[in-house]
């Protein structure tokens, strides 16, 4: 039971304790004059929540009584809310044997390229046949790396007409004859339109390329694709479908959506086996075409310039080294006598003044008081050190470094090129230029002199001045490697776009219809004057049923090598890291100590370093102003600035030579 | 529309075969035609393994003639699991697709196949390829 209910059950159990006077003194006598009552205030205002029947003077008693504990009796049966008790459910499902269908079927030519065939199509919006409903012609154009699109029009059902309804509905066109049946196109509708003159609605169906890419993520492009990218080259916020175009751009194939729908990505590489051939040459009419890429089209080689840029974290050390003078020429018994020693405050603040830092000091102080002796007197003297709040020094060595930044290029120019084609069209060059930097912000490690060592993870390098130094090169994005995979991007890239411009040229023709034709197929198209091998490039058709005519043109995509055939490509593996070097320099200084006042001792000049003080007693020279002067070491300027260095490297690529043969 | 489980037409994993449309192997007497499905699972954190012999068994493909011995038959059929592999396989033989096939487009296995058409005329669909038995299980 609470303190709350147990106080107002006892107050509430006795009606006479609302009304009398007295029920502040009684509670505070009965109840609350327990020692361990705390918070009687508190515990009035919980009586009061609990009912509103007691006495405002018990409570203004209680809220008077002085803080008072009162003794609780623990409960051994604690009670807890509702717990949830998290599981993991391990779902497994099971598929018996599954048995997938193929339709194996033969392709009899005459079947498919007979003269007059006997065909219709079937037209499904949704999953409404329109078929019949269907006026003039069905046009199907499919082209490599694009939508294909359909198009045609036909009569509205009576009645309310919604265009919006039609967006985005299923679209497929099978063509049929008695010995077969082919999906010519799979996709969605792209937009309808209605024409009130004719009573029409025109349909423009699309496969949708775009669309089914933009939905997919970057590991199922990879997959589909399985081309090359990096941040560097392309741009990192590319949507689905832009990735996919870069992915695509790096490997020399196409991508379309096929005539069932399904996302394809095919080589452009002709089939040795050509899928269909064509050979009555007679129906081509005048429609056999020739379309050679002109030297404009052509591309021999692309010179790809790669930046990689860092900050080289530099850290170079001076061990100084200060003779100093002996403890005899300080307490002034030995010749030249000194009257003022180095104290390791003037030093550090000598050098805190400068961008220098120092540490790993290791001095001979001056003696503390006591009795010495010195050769050249006789006999001992006695030696009061004075120093206080300094620390003199007869002698030491010190170490003084300075860190600072170096941003480093390195520039790789890595020339692609096609000797097969440069054969023939000469050195015709594209260039592009890519870069990638290091995100390091070096201002602390230029700033901050609380070092006493070199940096963490840096290496000492002969090379480079025996500085010690450190590569900010480890990021995922813009590290080493992310820039060497940058690198074989790029190569991949250009090596495509070489690849692309030599199959420019097109044959191009109006065959017989063929079901089975679409941009997979490697064609042979062969007449008396021309026999051209190669992947279709696009494929239109016409479906005229007022007519019964059906139409398709094919155009292939030829590639050219032009020269002789080449050796074979070059692996694209980027050049290696170009070196960079710093001249050789010393690795200590001497910290001199000068003494004026010597009849010997030169005049003063300002650009002084070391410990400069004077003789003891009378002067014989210049006299000069006693100070710790750090003249800090010059870092040569191609050491501090931005440098770079280069490597560049040629690889050649092969270009496909398709047949294209010519006689006349 | 009767689709299957697992296998795919795309290597996107996005539309499931449909035996309704099936795959389409059409070649002239003497030449050849090939296809590709893919077997997978897009469903993240999941995995396909062999039902008789989780993480052990094969999951295999294999090939069936419903009219054995008449044109087309099994041996007109060679699968792989690479297009190029196609050049070397053996018709009419079973393709192993692994112990186990991870979820996701970029793990799952394509079957490529071949069909030879040495002499058929028509149309068939008395050739079919197995799938055999699998459990899906948390990818763990």
């Amino acid at each position: 039971m609470s303190i709350t209910a147990r106080i107002a059950a006892d107050i509430l159990a006795d009606p006479q304790l609302v009304a009398t006077a007295d029920v502040g003194a009684f509670i505070a006598a009965d109840v609350l004059t327990s020692p361990k009552i705390i918070a009687a205030p508190t515990a009035a205002a919980q009586i009061a929540a609990a009912s509103p029947l007691i006495n405002p003077r018990l409570l203004a008693s209680l809220e008077s009584a002085p803080d008072q504990t009162i003794p609780l009796q623990i409960s051994d049966r604690p009670t807890t809310g509702q717990q949830t008790i998290p599981l993991r459910i391990d779902g497994q499902r099971i598929t018996a044997q599954q048995t997938i269908p193929l339709d194996v079927r033969s392709i009899v030519e005459s079947d498919l390229t007979a003269t007059h065939l006997t065909w219709s199509a079937t037209v499904m919006l949704g999953t409404t046949d329109i078929t019949t409903s269907i006026v003039g012609t069905i046009r199907i154009d499919a082209e490599e790396s694009a939508s294909s699109i359909c198009t045609f029009s036909y009569v509205p059902p009576d009645g309310a007409l919604d265009l919006e309804d039609y967006e985005a509905q299923t679209l497929t066109v099978d063509i049929s004859t008695s010995a077969w049946t082919y999906r010519r196109f799979t996709g969605v509708v792209d937009v309808a339109d209605y024409s009130p003159v004719v009573g029409l609605v025109t349909i423009r169906g699309s496969t949708n390329l775009q669309g089914r890419l933009e939905a997919l993520d970057r590991p199922t492009i990879d997959a589909l694709i399985g081309g090359y990218w990096s941040s560097a080259i392309f741009d990192d916020r590319a949507t689905g479908y832009q990735y996919a175009r870069a992915q695509i751009s790096t490997v020399p194939a196409e991508m379309h959506v096929d005539r069932a729908g399904a996302l394809r990505v095919v080589d452009w590489q002709a089939k040795a086996t050509p899928d269909i051939t064509i050979t009555d040459a007679t129906r081509f009419n005048d429609t056999l075409s020739l379309q050679r890429a002109s030297k404009r089209d052509l591309l021999g080689r692309i010179a790809v310039t790669f930046q990689y840029r860092y900050p080289l974290l530099r850290h170079r050390e001076y061990r100084v080294t200060y003779a100093g003078h002996s403890f005899c020429q300080y307490a002034g018994f030995q010749t030249p006598t000194v009257r003022d020693a180095l104290t390791v405050q003037a030093l550090k603040t000598a050098v805190g003044s400068t961008s220098w830092a120092v540490y790993g000091l290791s001095y001979t102080a001056v003696p503390d008081s006591g009795t010495y002796t010195c050769s050249g007197i006789a006999g001992s003297f006695e030696w009061t050190n004075n120093a206080i709040t300094t620390t003199p020094m007869l002698s030491g060595t010190w170490t003084l470094a300075k860190r600072w930044a170096q941003d480093i290029t390195e520039q790789y120019t890595m020339t692609v090129y096609a000797p097969e084609l440069e054969e023939r069209i000469g050195e015709v060059q594209r260039d592009e230029t890519y870069n990638l930097q290091v995100r390091y912000d070096t201002s602390s490690f230029e700033t901050i002199k609380t070092y006493t060592g070199p940096p963490a993870g840096s290496s000492k390098s002969s090379a480079l001045a025996g500085d010690y130094v450190f590569y900010p090169t480890a990021g995922a994005v813009d590290g080493r490697s992310a820039a060497q995979d940058a690198m074989v991007v790029a190569m991949h890239k250009a090596a495509t776009e070489l690849r692309k411009r030599a199959r420019r040229t097109s044959v191009s023709a109006s065959i017989v219809y063929r079901p089975d034709m679409d941009l997979s197929k490697t064609v042979r198209l062969e007449s008396p004057g021309l026999t051209a091998v190669g992947k279709v490039r696009r494929v239109s058709e016409v479906m005229d049923r007022e007519r019964g005519a059906l139409t398709m043109t094919v155009e292939l995509a030829i590639s050219r090598r032009l020269g002789a055939e080449g050796a074979g490509d070059d692996t694209l593996t980027p050049p290696g890291q170009p070196a960079h070097s710093s001249a050789a320099r010393a690795e200590s200084l001497d910290f001199p100590l000068r003494i004026g006042g010597l009849a010997t001792s030169p005049p003063e000049a300002a650009s002084w370093d070391g410990w400069i003080t004077n003789r003891r007693g009378t002067a014989e020279g210049p006299v000069y102003q006693t100070r710790c002067s750090v003249v800090v070491p010059n870092i040569p300027n191609p050491d501090r600035a931005p440098a770079t260095v280069t490597a560049a490297d040629t690889y050649a690529v092969m270009i496909p030579q398709d047949i294209l043969t010519l006689s006349h | 529309m009767s689709q299957l489980a697992y296998i795919y037409t795309d290597a996107t994993l996005t539309t499931l075969y449909d035996t309704e449309t099936p795959l389409e192997l059409a070649a002239a007497d003497g030449s050849s035609a090939d296809g590709v499905i893919y077997i997978g699972v897009p469903t993240a954190n999941r995995k396909l393994q062999d039902a008789t012999n989780p993480g052990t068994g094969q999951i295999q493909v294999s090939i069936a003639d419903a009219d054995g011995g008449t044109d087309p038959d099994d041996t007109d059929i060679r699968l792989a699991t690479t297009s190029n592999g196609l050049d070397t396989a053996t018709g009419g033989s079973t393709l192993d697709l692994g112990t186990e096939i991870l979820s996701g487009a970029g793990n799952a296995i394509a079957v490529h196949m071949r069909f030879t058409n040495d002499g058929f005329i028509g149309n068939s669909t008395d050739i079919s390829l197995f799938l055999s038995s699998m459990i899906e299980v948390a990818a763990s």
